[in-house]
């Protein structure tokens, strides 16, 4: 594998690292920095051809929606997508995720012919099948979805080290209620564990379910797949991937998509608006009502062109060696590690991405995340969205670092010395 | 509650000088953990949702009581520094005027060399507790 250099050597592509001197930013897990190739794509968008797409019949209008179209293309590409797939642009992957449930709830019987279980639209008691793991971005739709239609949302638990409990499979039998859908994280945002979904995807399969896969912390840190997800959805944001806030992708089989009833109405998303009612354009237009992000969608095109540059290989061996390096110093100082520990993910047992949680016994995380402000270290300090997977583990919050491309062992070092600190000033 | 009462600015300066002891950021955060510490303990029955400071991440609990239009504060928290904040801020208003509370412009914070922390849309929440705080002392 041909190695690309991370770390210090792509900083000077950040405009963040010259304009924060001093800052060790270890929160790339809620969102990236954005390299120059992509704030100037979008500078270039918005000075010389910040025109409308689609339907626009002069030259400026036709480079722009082929700019927009051509960076679908490029997420498809960038997903080894074959081609019955298509991507839909959101505004983020809670919007995917949201699109998807409330399609879903306006579906009678289109979907029988992909489906099995889904001979009717969702029922009384029906199940939607998540994880106590979730993201509330993936959990807070299907509980709305559930309270919509009387379906009940079943919760896989999570095991201490925040993976998931594949025995639940084996203890619940599925058979009395019609399991509808399986919407499972690939890589926790907590923990960072790259959850083995493979008997979760088989118990969809195998009750004709729908399998959807919320990967937005999946798809920024590893090479992944269409083949490797085998997946009827996934949902992903371009933010977590050094694209713009405000765009998110839900990519899925054309043929269901063409038979799901349209998420908001408005503007591209319709064949033909007559006064008895309107029919509706092909997907993924269909999903797309309104003016949609392009100025976001160029910008993600060309975080795409850098992350090919870079090689998602390379980034997920770069994470791999950051993370373990980072977790035995965690382990070195005697510090709480939420997640698998440094033997796990050096010896491959746990695939995990740079997201760690910590603790130090008796300070609270946020009383960690101030004092390492102080020393410039930029972590979080929460419940990250995931309120669940904290009362499963029995915390009210954690601390979490997390990395990306441009961090390195500098950065690491500099939140041991800061966590040195933490314990001097509270005296642990 | 017939003894006289330190204006509150007087307390202020009293904290102001105290700060001024410390050269070093962290024994300034040292200092405003062992006032937390210091708090007397809150009873669990005052814990609720309701006695909760809106805006901080960490779980701030504030009750008021007002006697001959005094107001005392009890506060309690769930994280160290945060507790150490609304200890600052009670050591300051507690036993004060109602009135005085509501008008008292608090500039004491800016001089203690933790600005930069206790910046308003800081995630300690500190001008929800001062919000709150007011917002008790403006009652009846």
């Amino acid at each position: 594998m041909n190695t690309y250099p991370l770390g210090k050597s792509v900083q000077h592509d950040f405009p963040f690292f010259e304009l924060n001197p001093g800052i060790t930013y270890l929160d790339s897990t809620a969102t990236s920095l954005k390299p120059s190739v992509v704030i100037e794509a979008i500078t270039d968008y918005y000075s010389r051809y910040s025109v409308n797409i689609h339907r626009g019949v002069y030259a400026l209008s036709v480079e722009a929606t082929e700019k927009f179209e051509a960076v679908r293309k490029a997420v498809l590409n960038f997903l080894q997508a074959p081609n019955e797939i298509e991507a839909i642009f959101t505004k983020g992957t809670t919007e995917s995720i949201n699109l998807l449930a409330v399609s879903l709830e306006r579906v009678k019987k289109e979907l029988a012919p992909f489906f099995s279980n889904w001979q009717s639209g969702l029922e009384k008691d029906d199940v939607i099948l998540i994880s106590e793991s979730e993201h509330h971005s993936n959990l807070v739709p299907w509980q709305m979805l559930a309270e919509r239609t009387g379906a009940k949302v079943v919760y896989i638990p999570v095991r201490a080290d925040g993976s998931l409990q594949t025995e639940f499979i084996s203890q619940n039998e599925f058979s009395h209620h019609k399991l509808k859908i399986v919407a499972l994280s690939a890589t926790s945002n907590v923990s960072g564990v790259v959850h083995d979904l493979t008997p979760f995807r088989e118990l969809a399969r195998k009750n004709g379910a729908i399998f959807m896969i919320d990967a937005a912390q999946a798809i920024c840190h590893a090479e992944t797949s269409w083949a490797e997800f085998s997946a009827d959805f996934i949902a992903f944001s371009a933010h977590k991937m050094l694209g713009p806030t405000g765009l998110g992708i839900l990519a899925g089989n054309r043929d269901v998509l063409s038979v799901m009833p349209p998420f908001h109405g408005g503007g591209d998303m319709i064949a033909l608006v007559k006064k008895e009612g309107t029919t509706y354009n092909h997907p993924p237009h269909r999903f797309e009502a309104g003016t949609p992000p392009i100025a976001e969608a160029i910008g993600f095109g060309a975080a795409l062109q850098y992350l090919n540059k870079i090689g998602m290989k390379n980034v997920e061996q770069w994470e791999h060696d950051l993370t373990a390096y980072a977790l035995a110093q965690l382990e070195e100082n005697g510090w709480h590690n939420y997640g698998p520990s440094s033997d796990d993910v050096i010896s491959g047992r746990v695939r995990k991405a740079g997201a760690i949680s910590f603790g130090i016994e008796g300070v609270h995380p946020h009383d960690i995340g101030t004092i390492l402000d102080e020393t410039g270290v930029a972590i979080r300090a929460g419940h990250h969205c995931c309120q669940l997977l904290m009362q499963s583990w029995g915390v009210p919050a954690t601390a979490r670092a997390s990395l990306y491309i441009y961090n390195d062992r500098d950065d690491i070092d500099r939140l041991i010395d800061g966590l040195r600190m933490v314990k001097k000033i509270f005296k642990k | 509650m017939t003894d006289q009462i330190k204006k509150i600015e007087d307390i202020e300066r009293e904290i102001i000088e105290e700060f001024e002891f410390f050269d070093d950021w962290a024994d300034k955060y040292s200092h405003i953990i062992e006032m937390g510490e210091a708090l007397p303990p809150l009873p669990e029955s005052d814990k609720t949702e309701q006695n909760l400071v809106p805006g901080c991440q960490s779980r701030v609990w504030l009750v008021a009581e007002i006697q001959d239009g005094k107001i005392f504060f009890h506060a309690d928290s769930d994280a160290s520094i945060t507790k150490g904040l609304i200890a600052l801020l009670t050591r300051v208003l507690s036993g004060q005027p109602q009135n005085s509370v509501v008008t008292a412009n608090l500039d004491f914070i800016n001089q203690i060399g933790l600005g930069k922390h206790l910046s308003p849309t800081r995630a300690n929440g500190f001008t929800g507790m001062i919000r709150k705080m007011k917002m008790l002392a403006a009652r009846e």
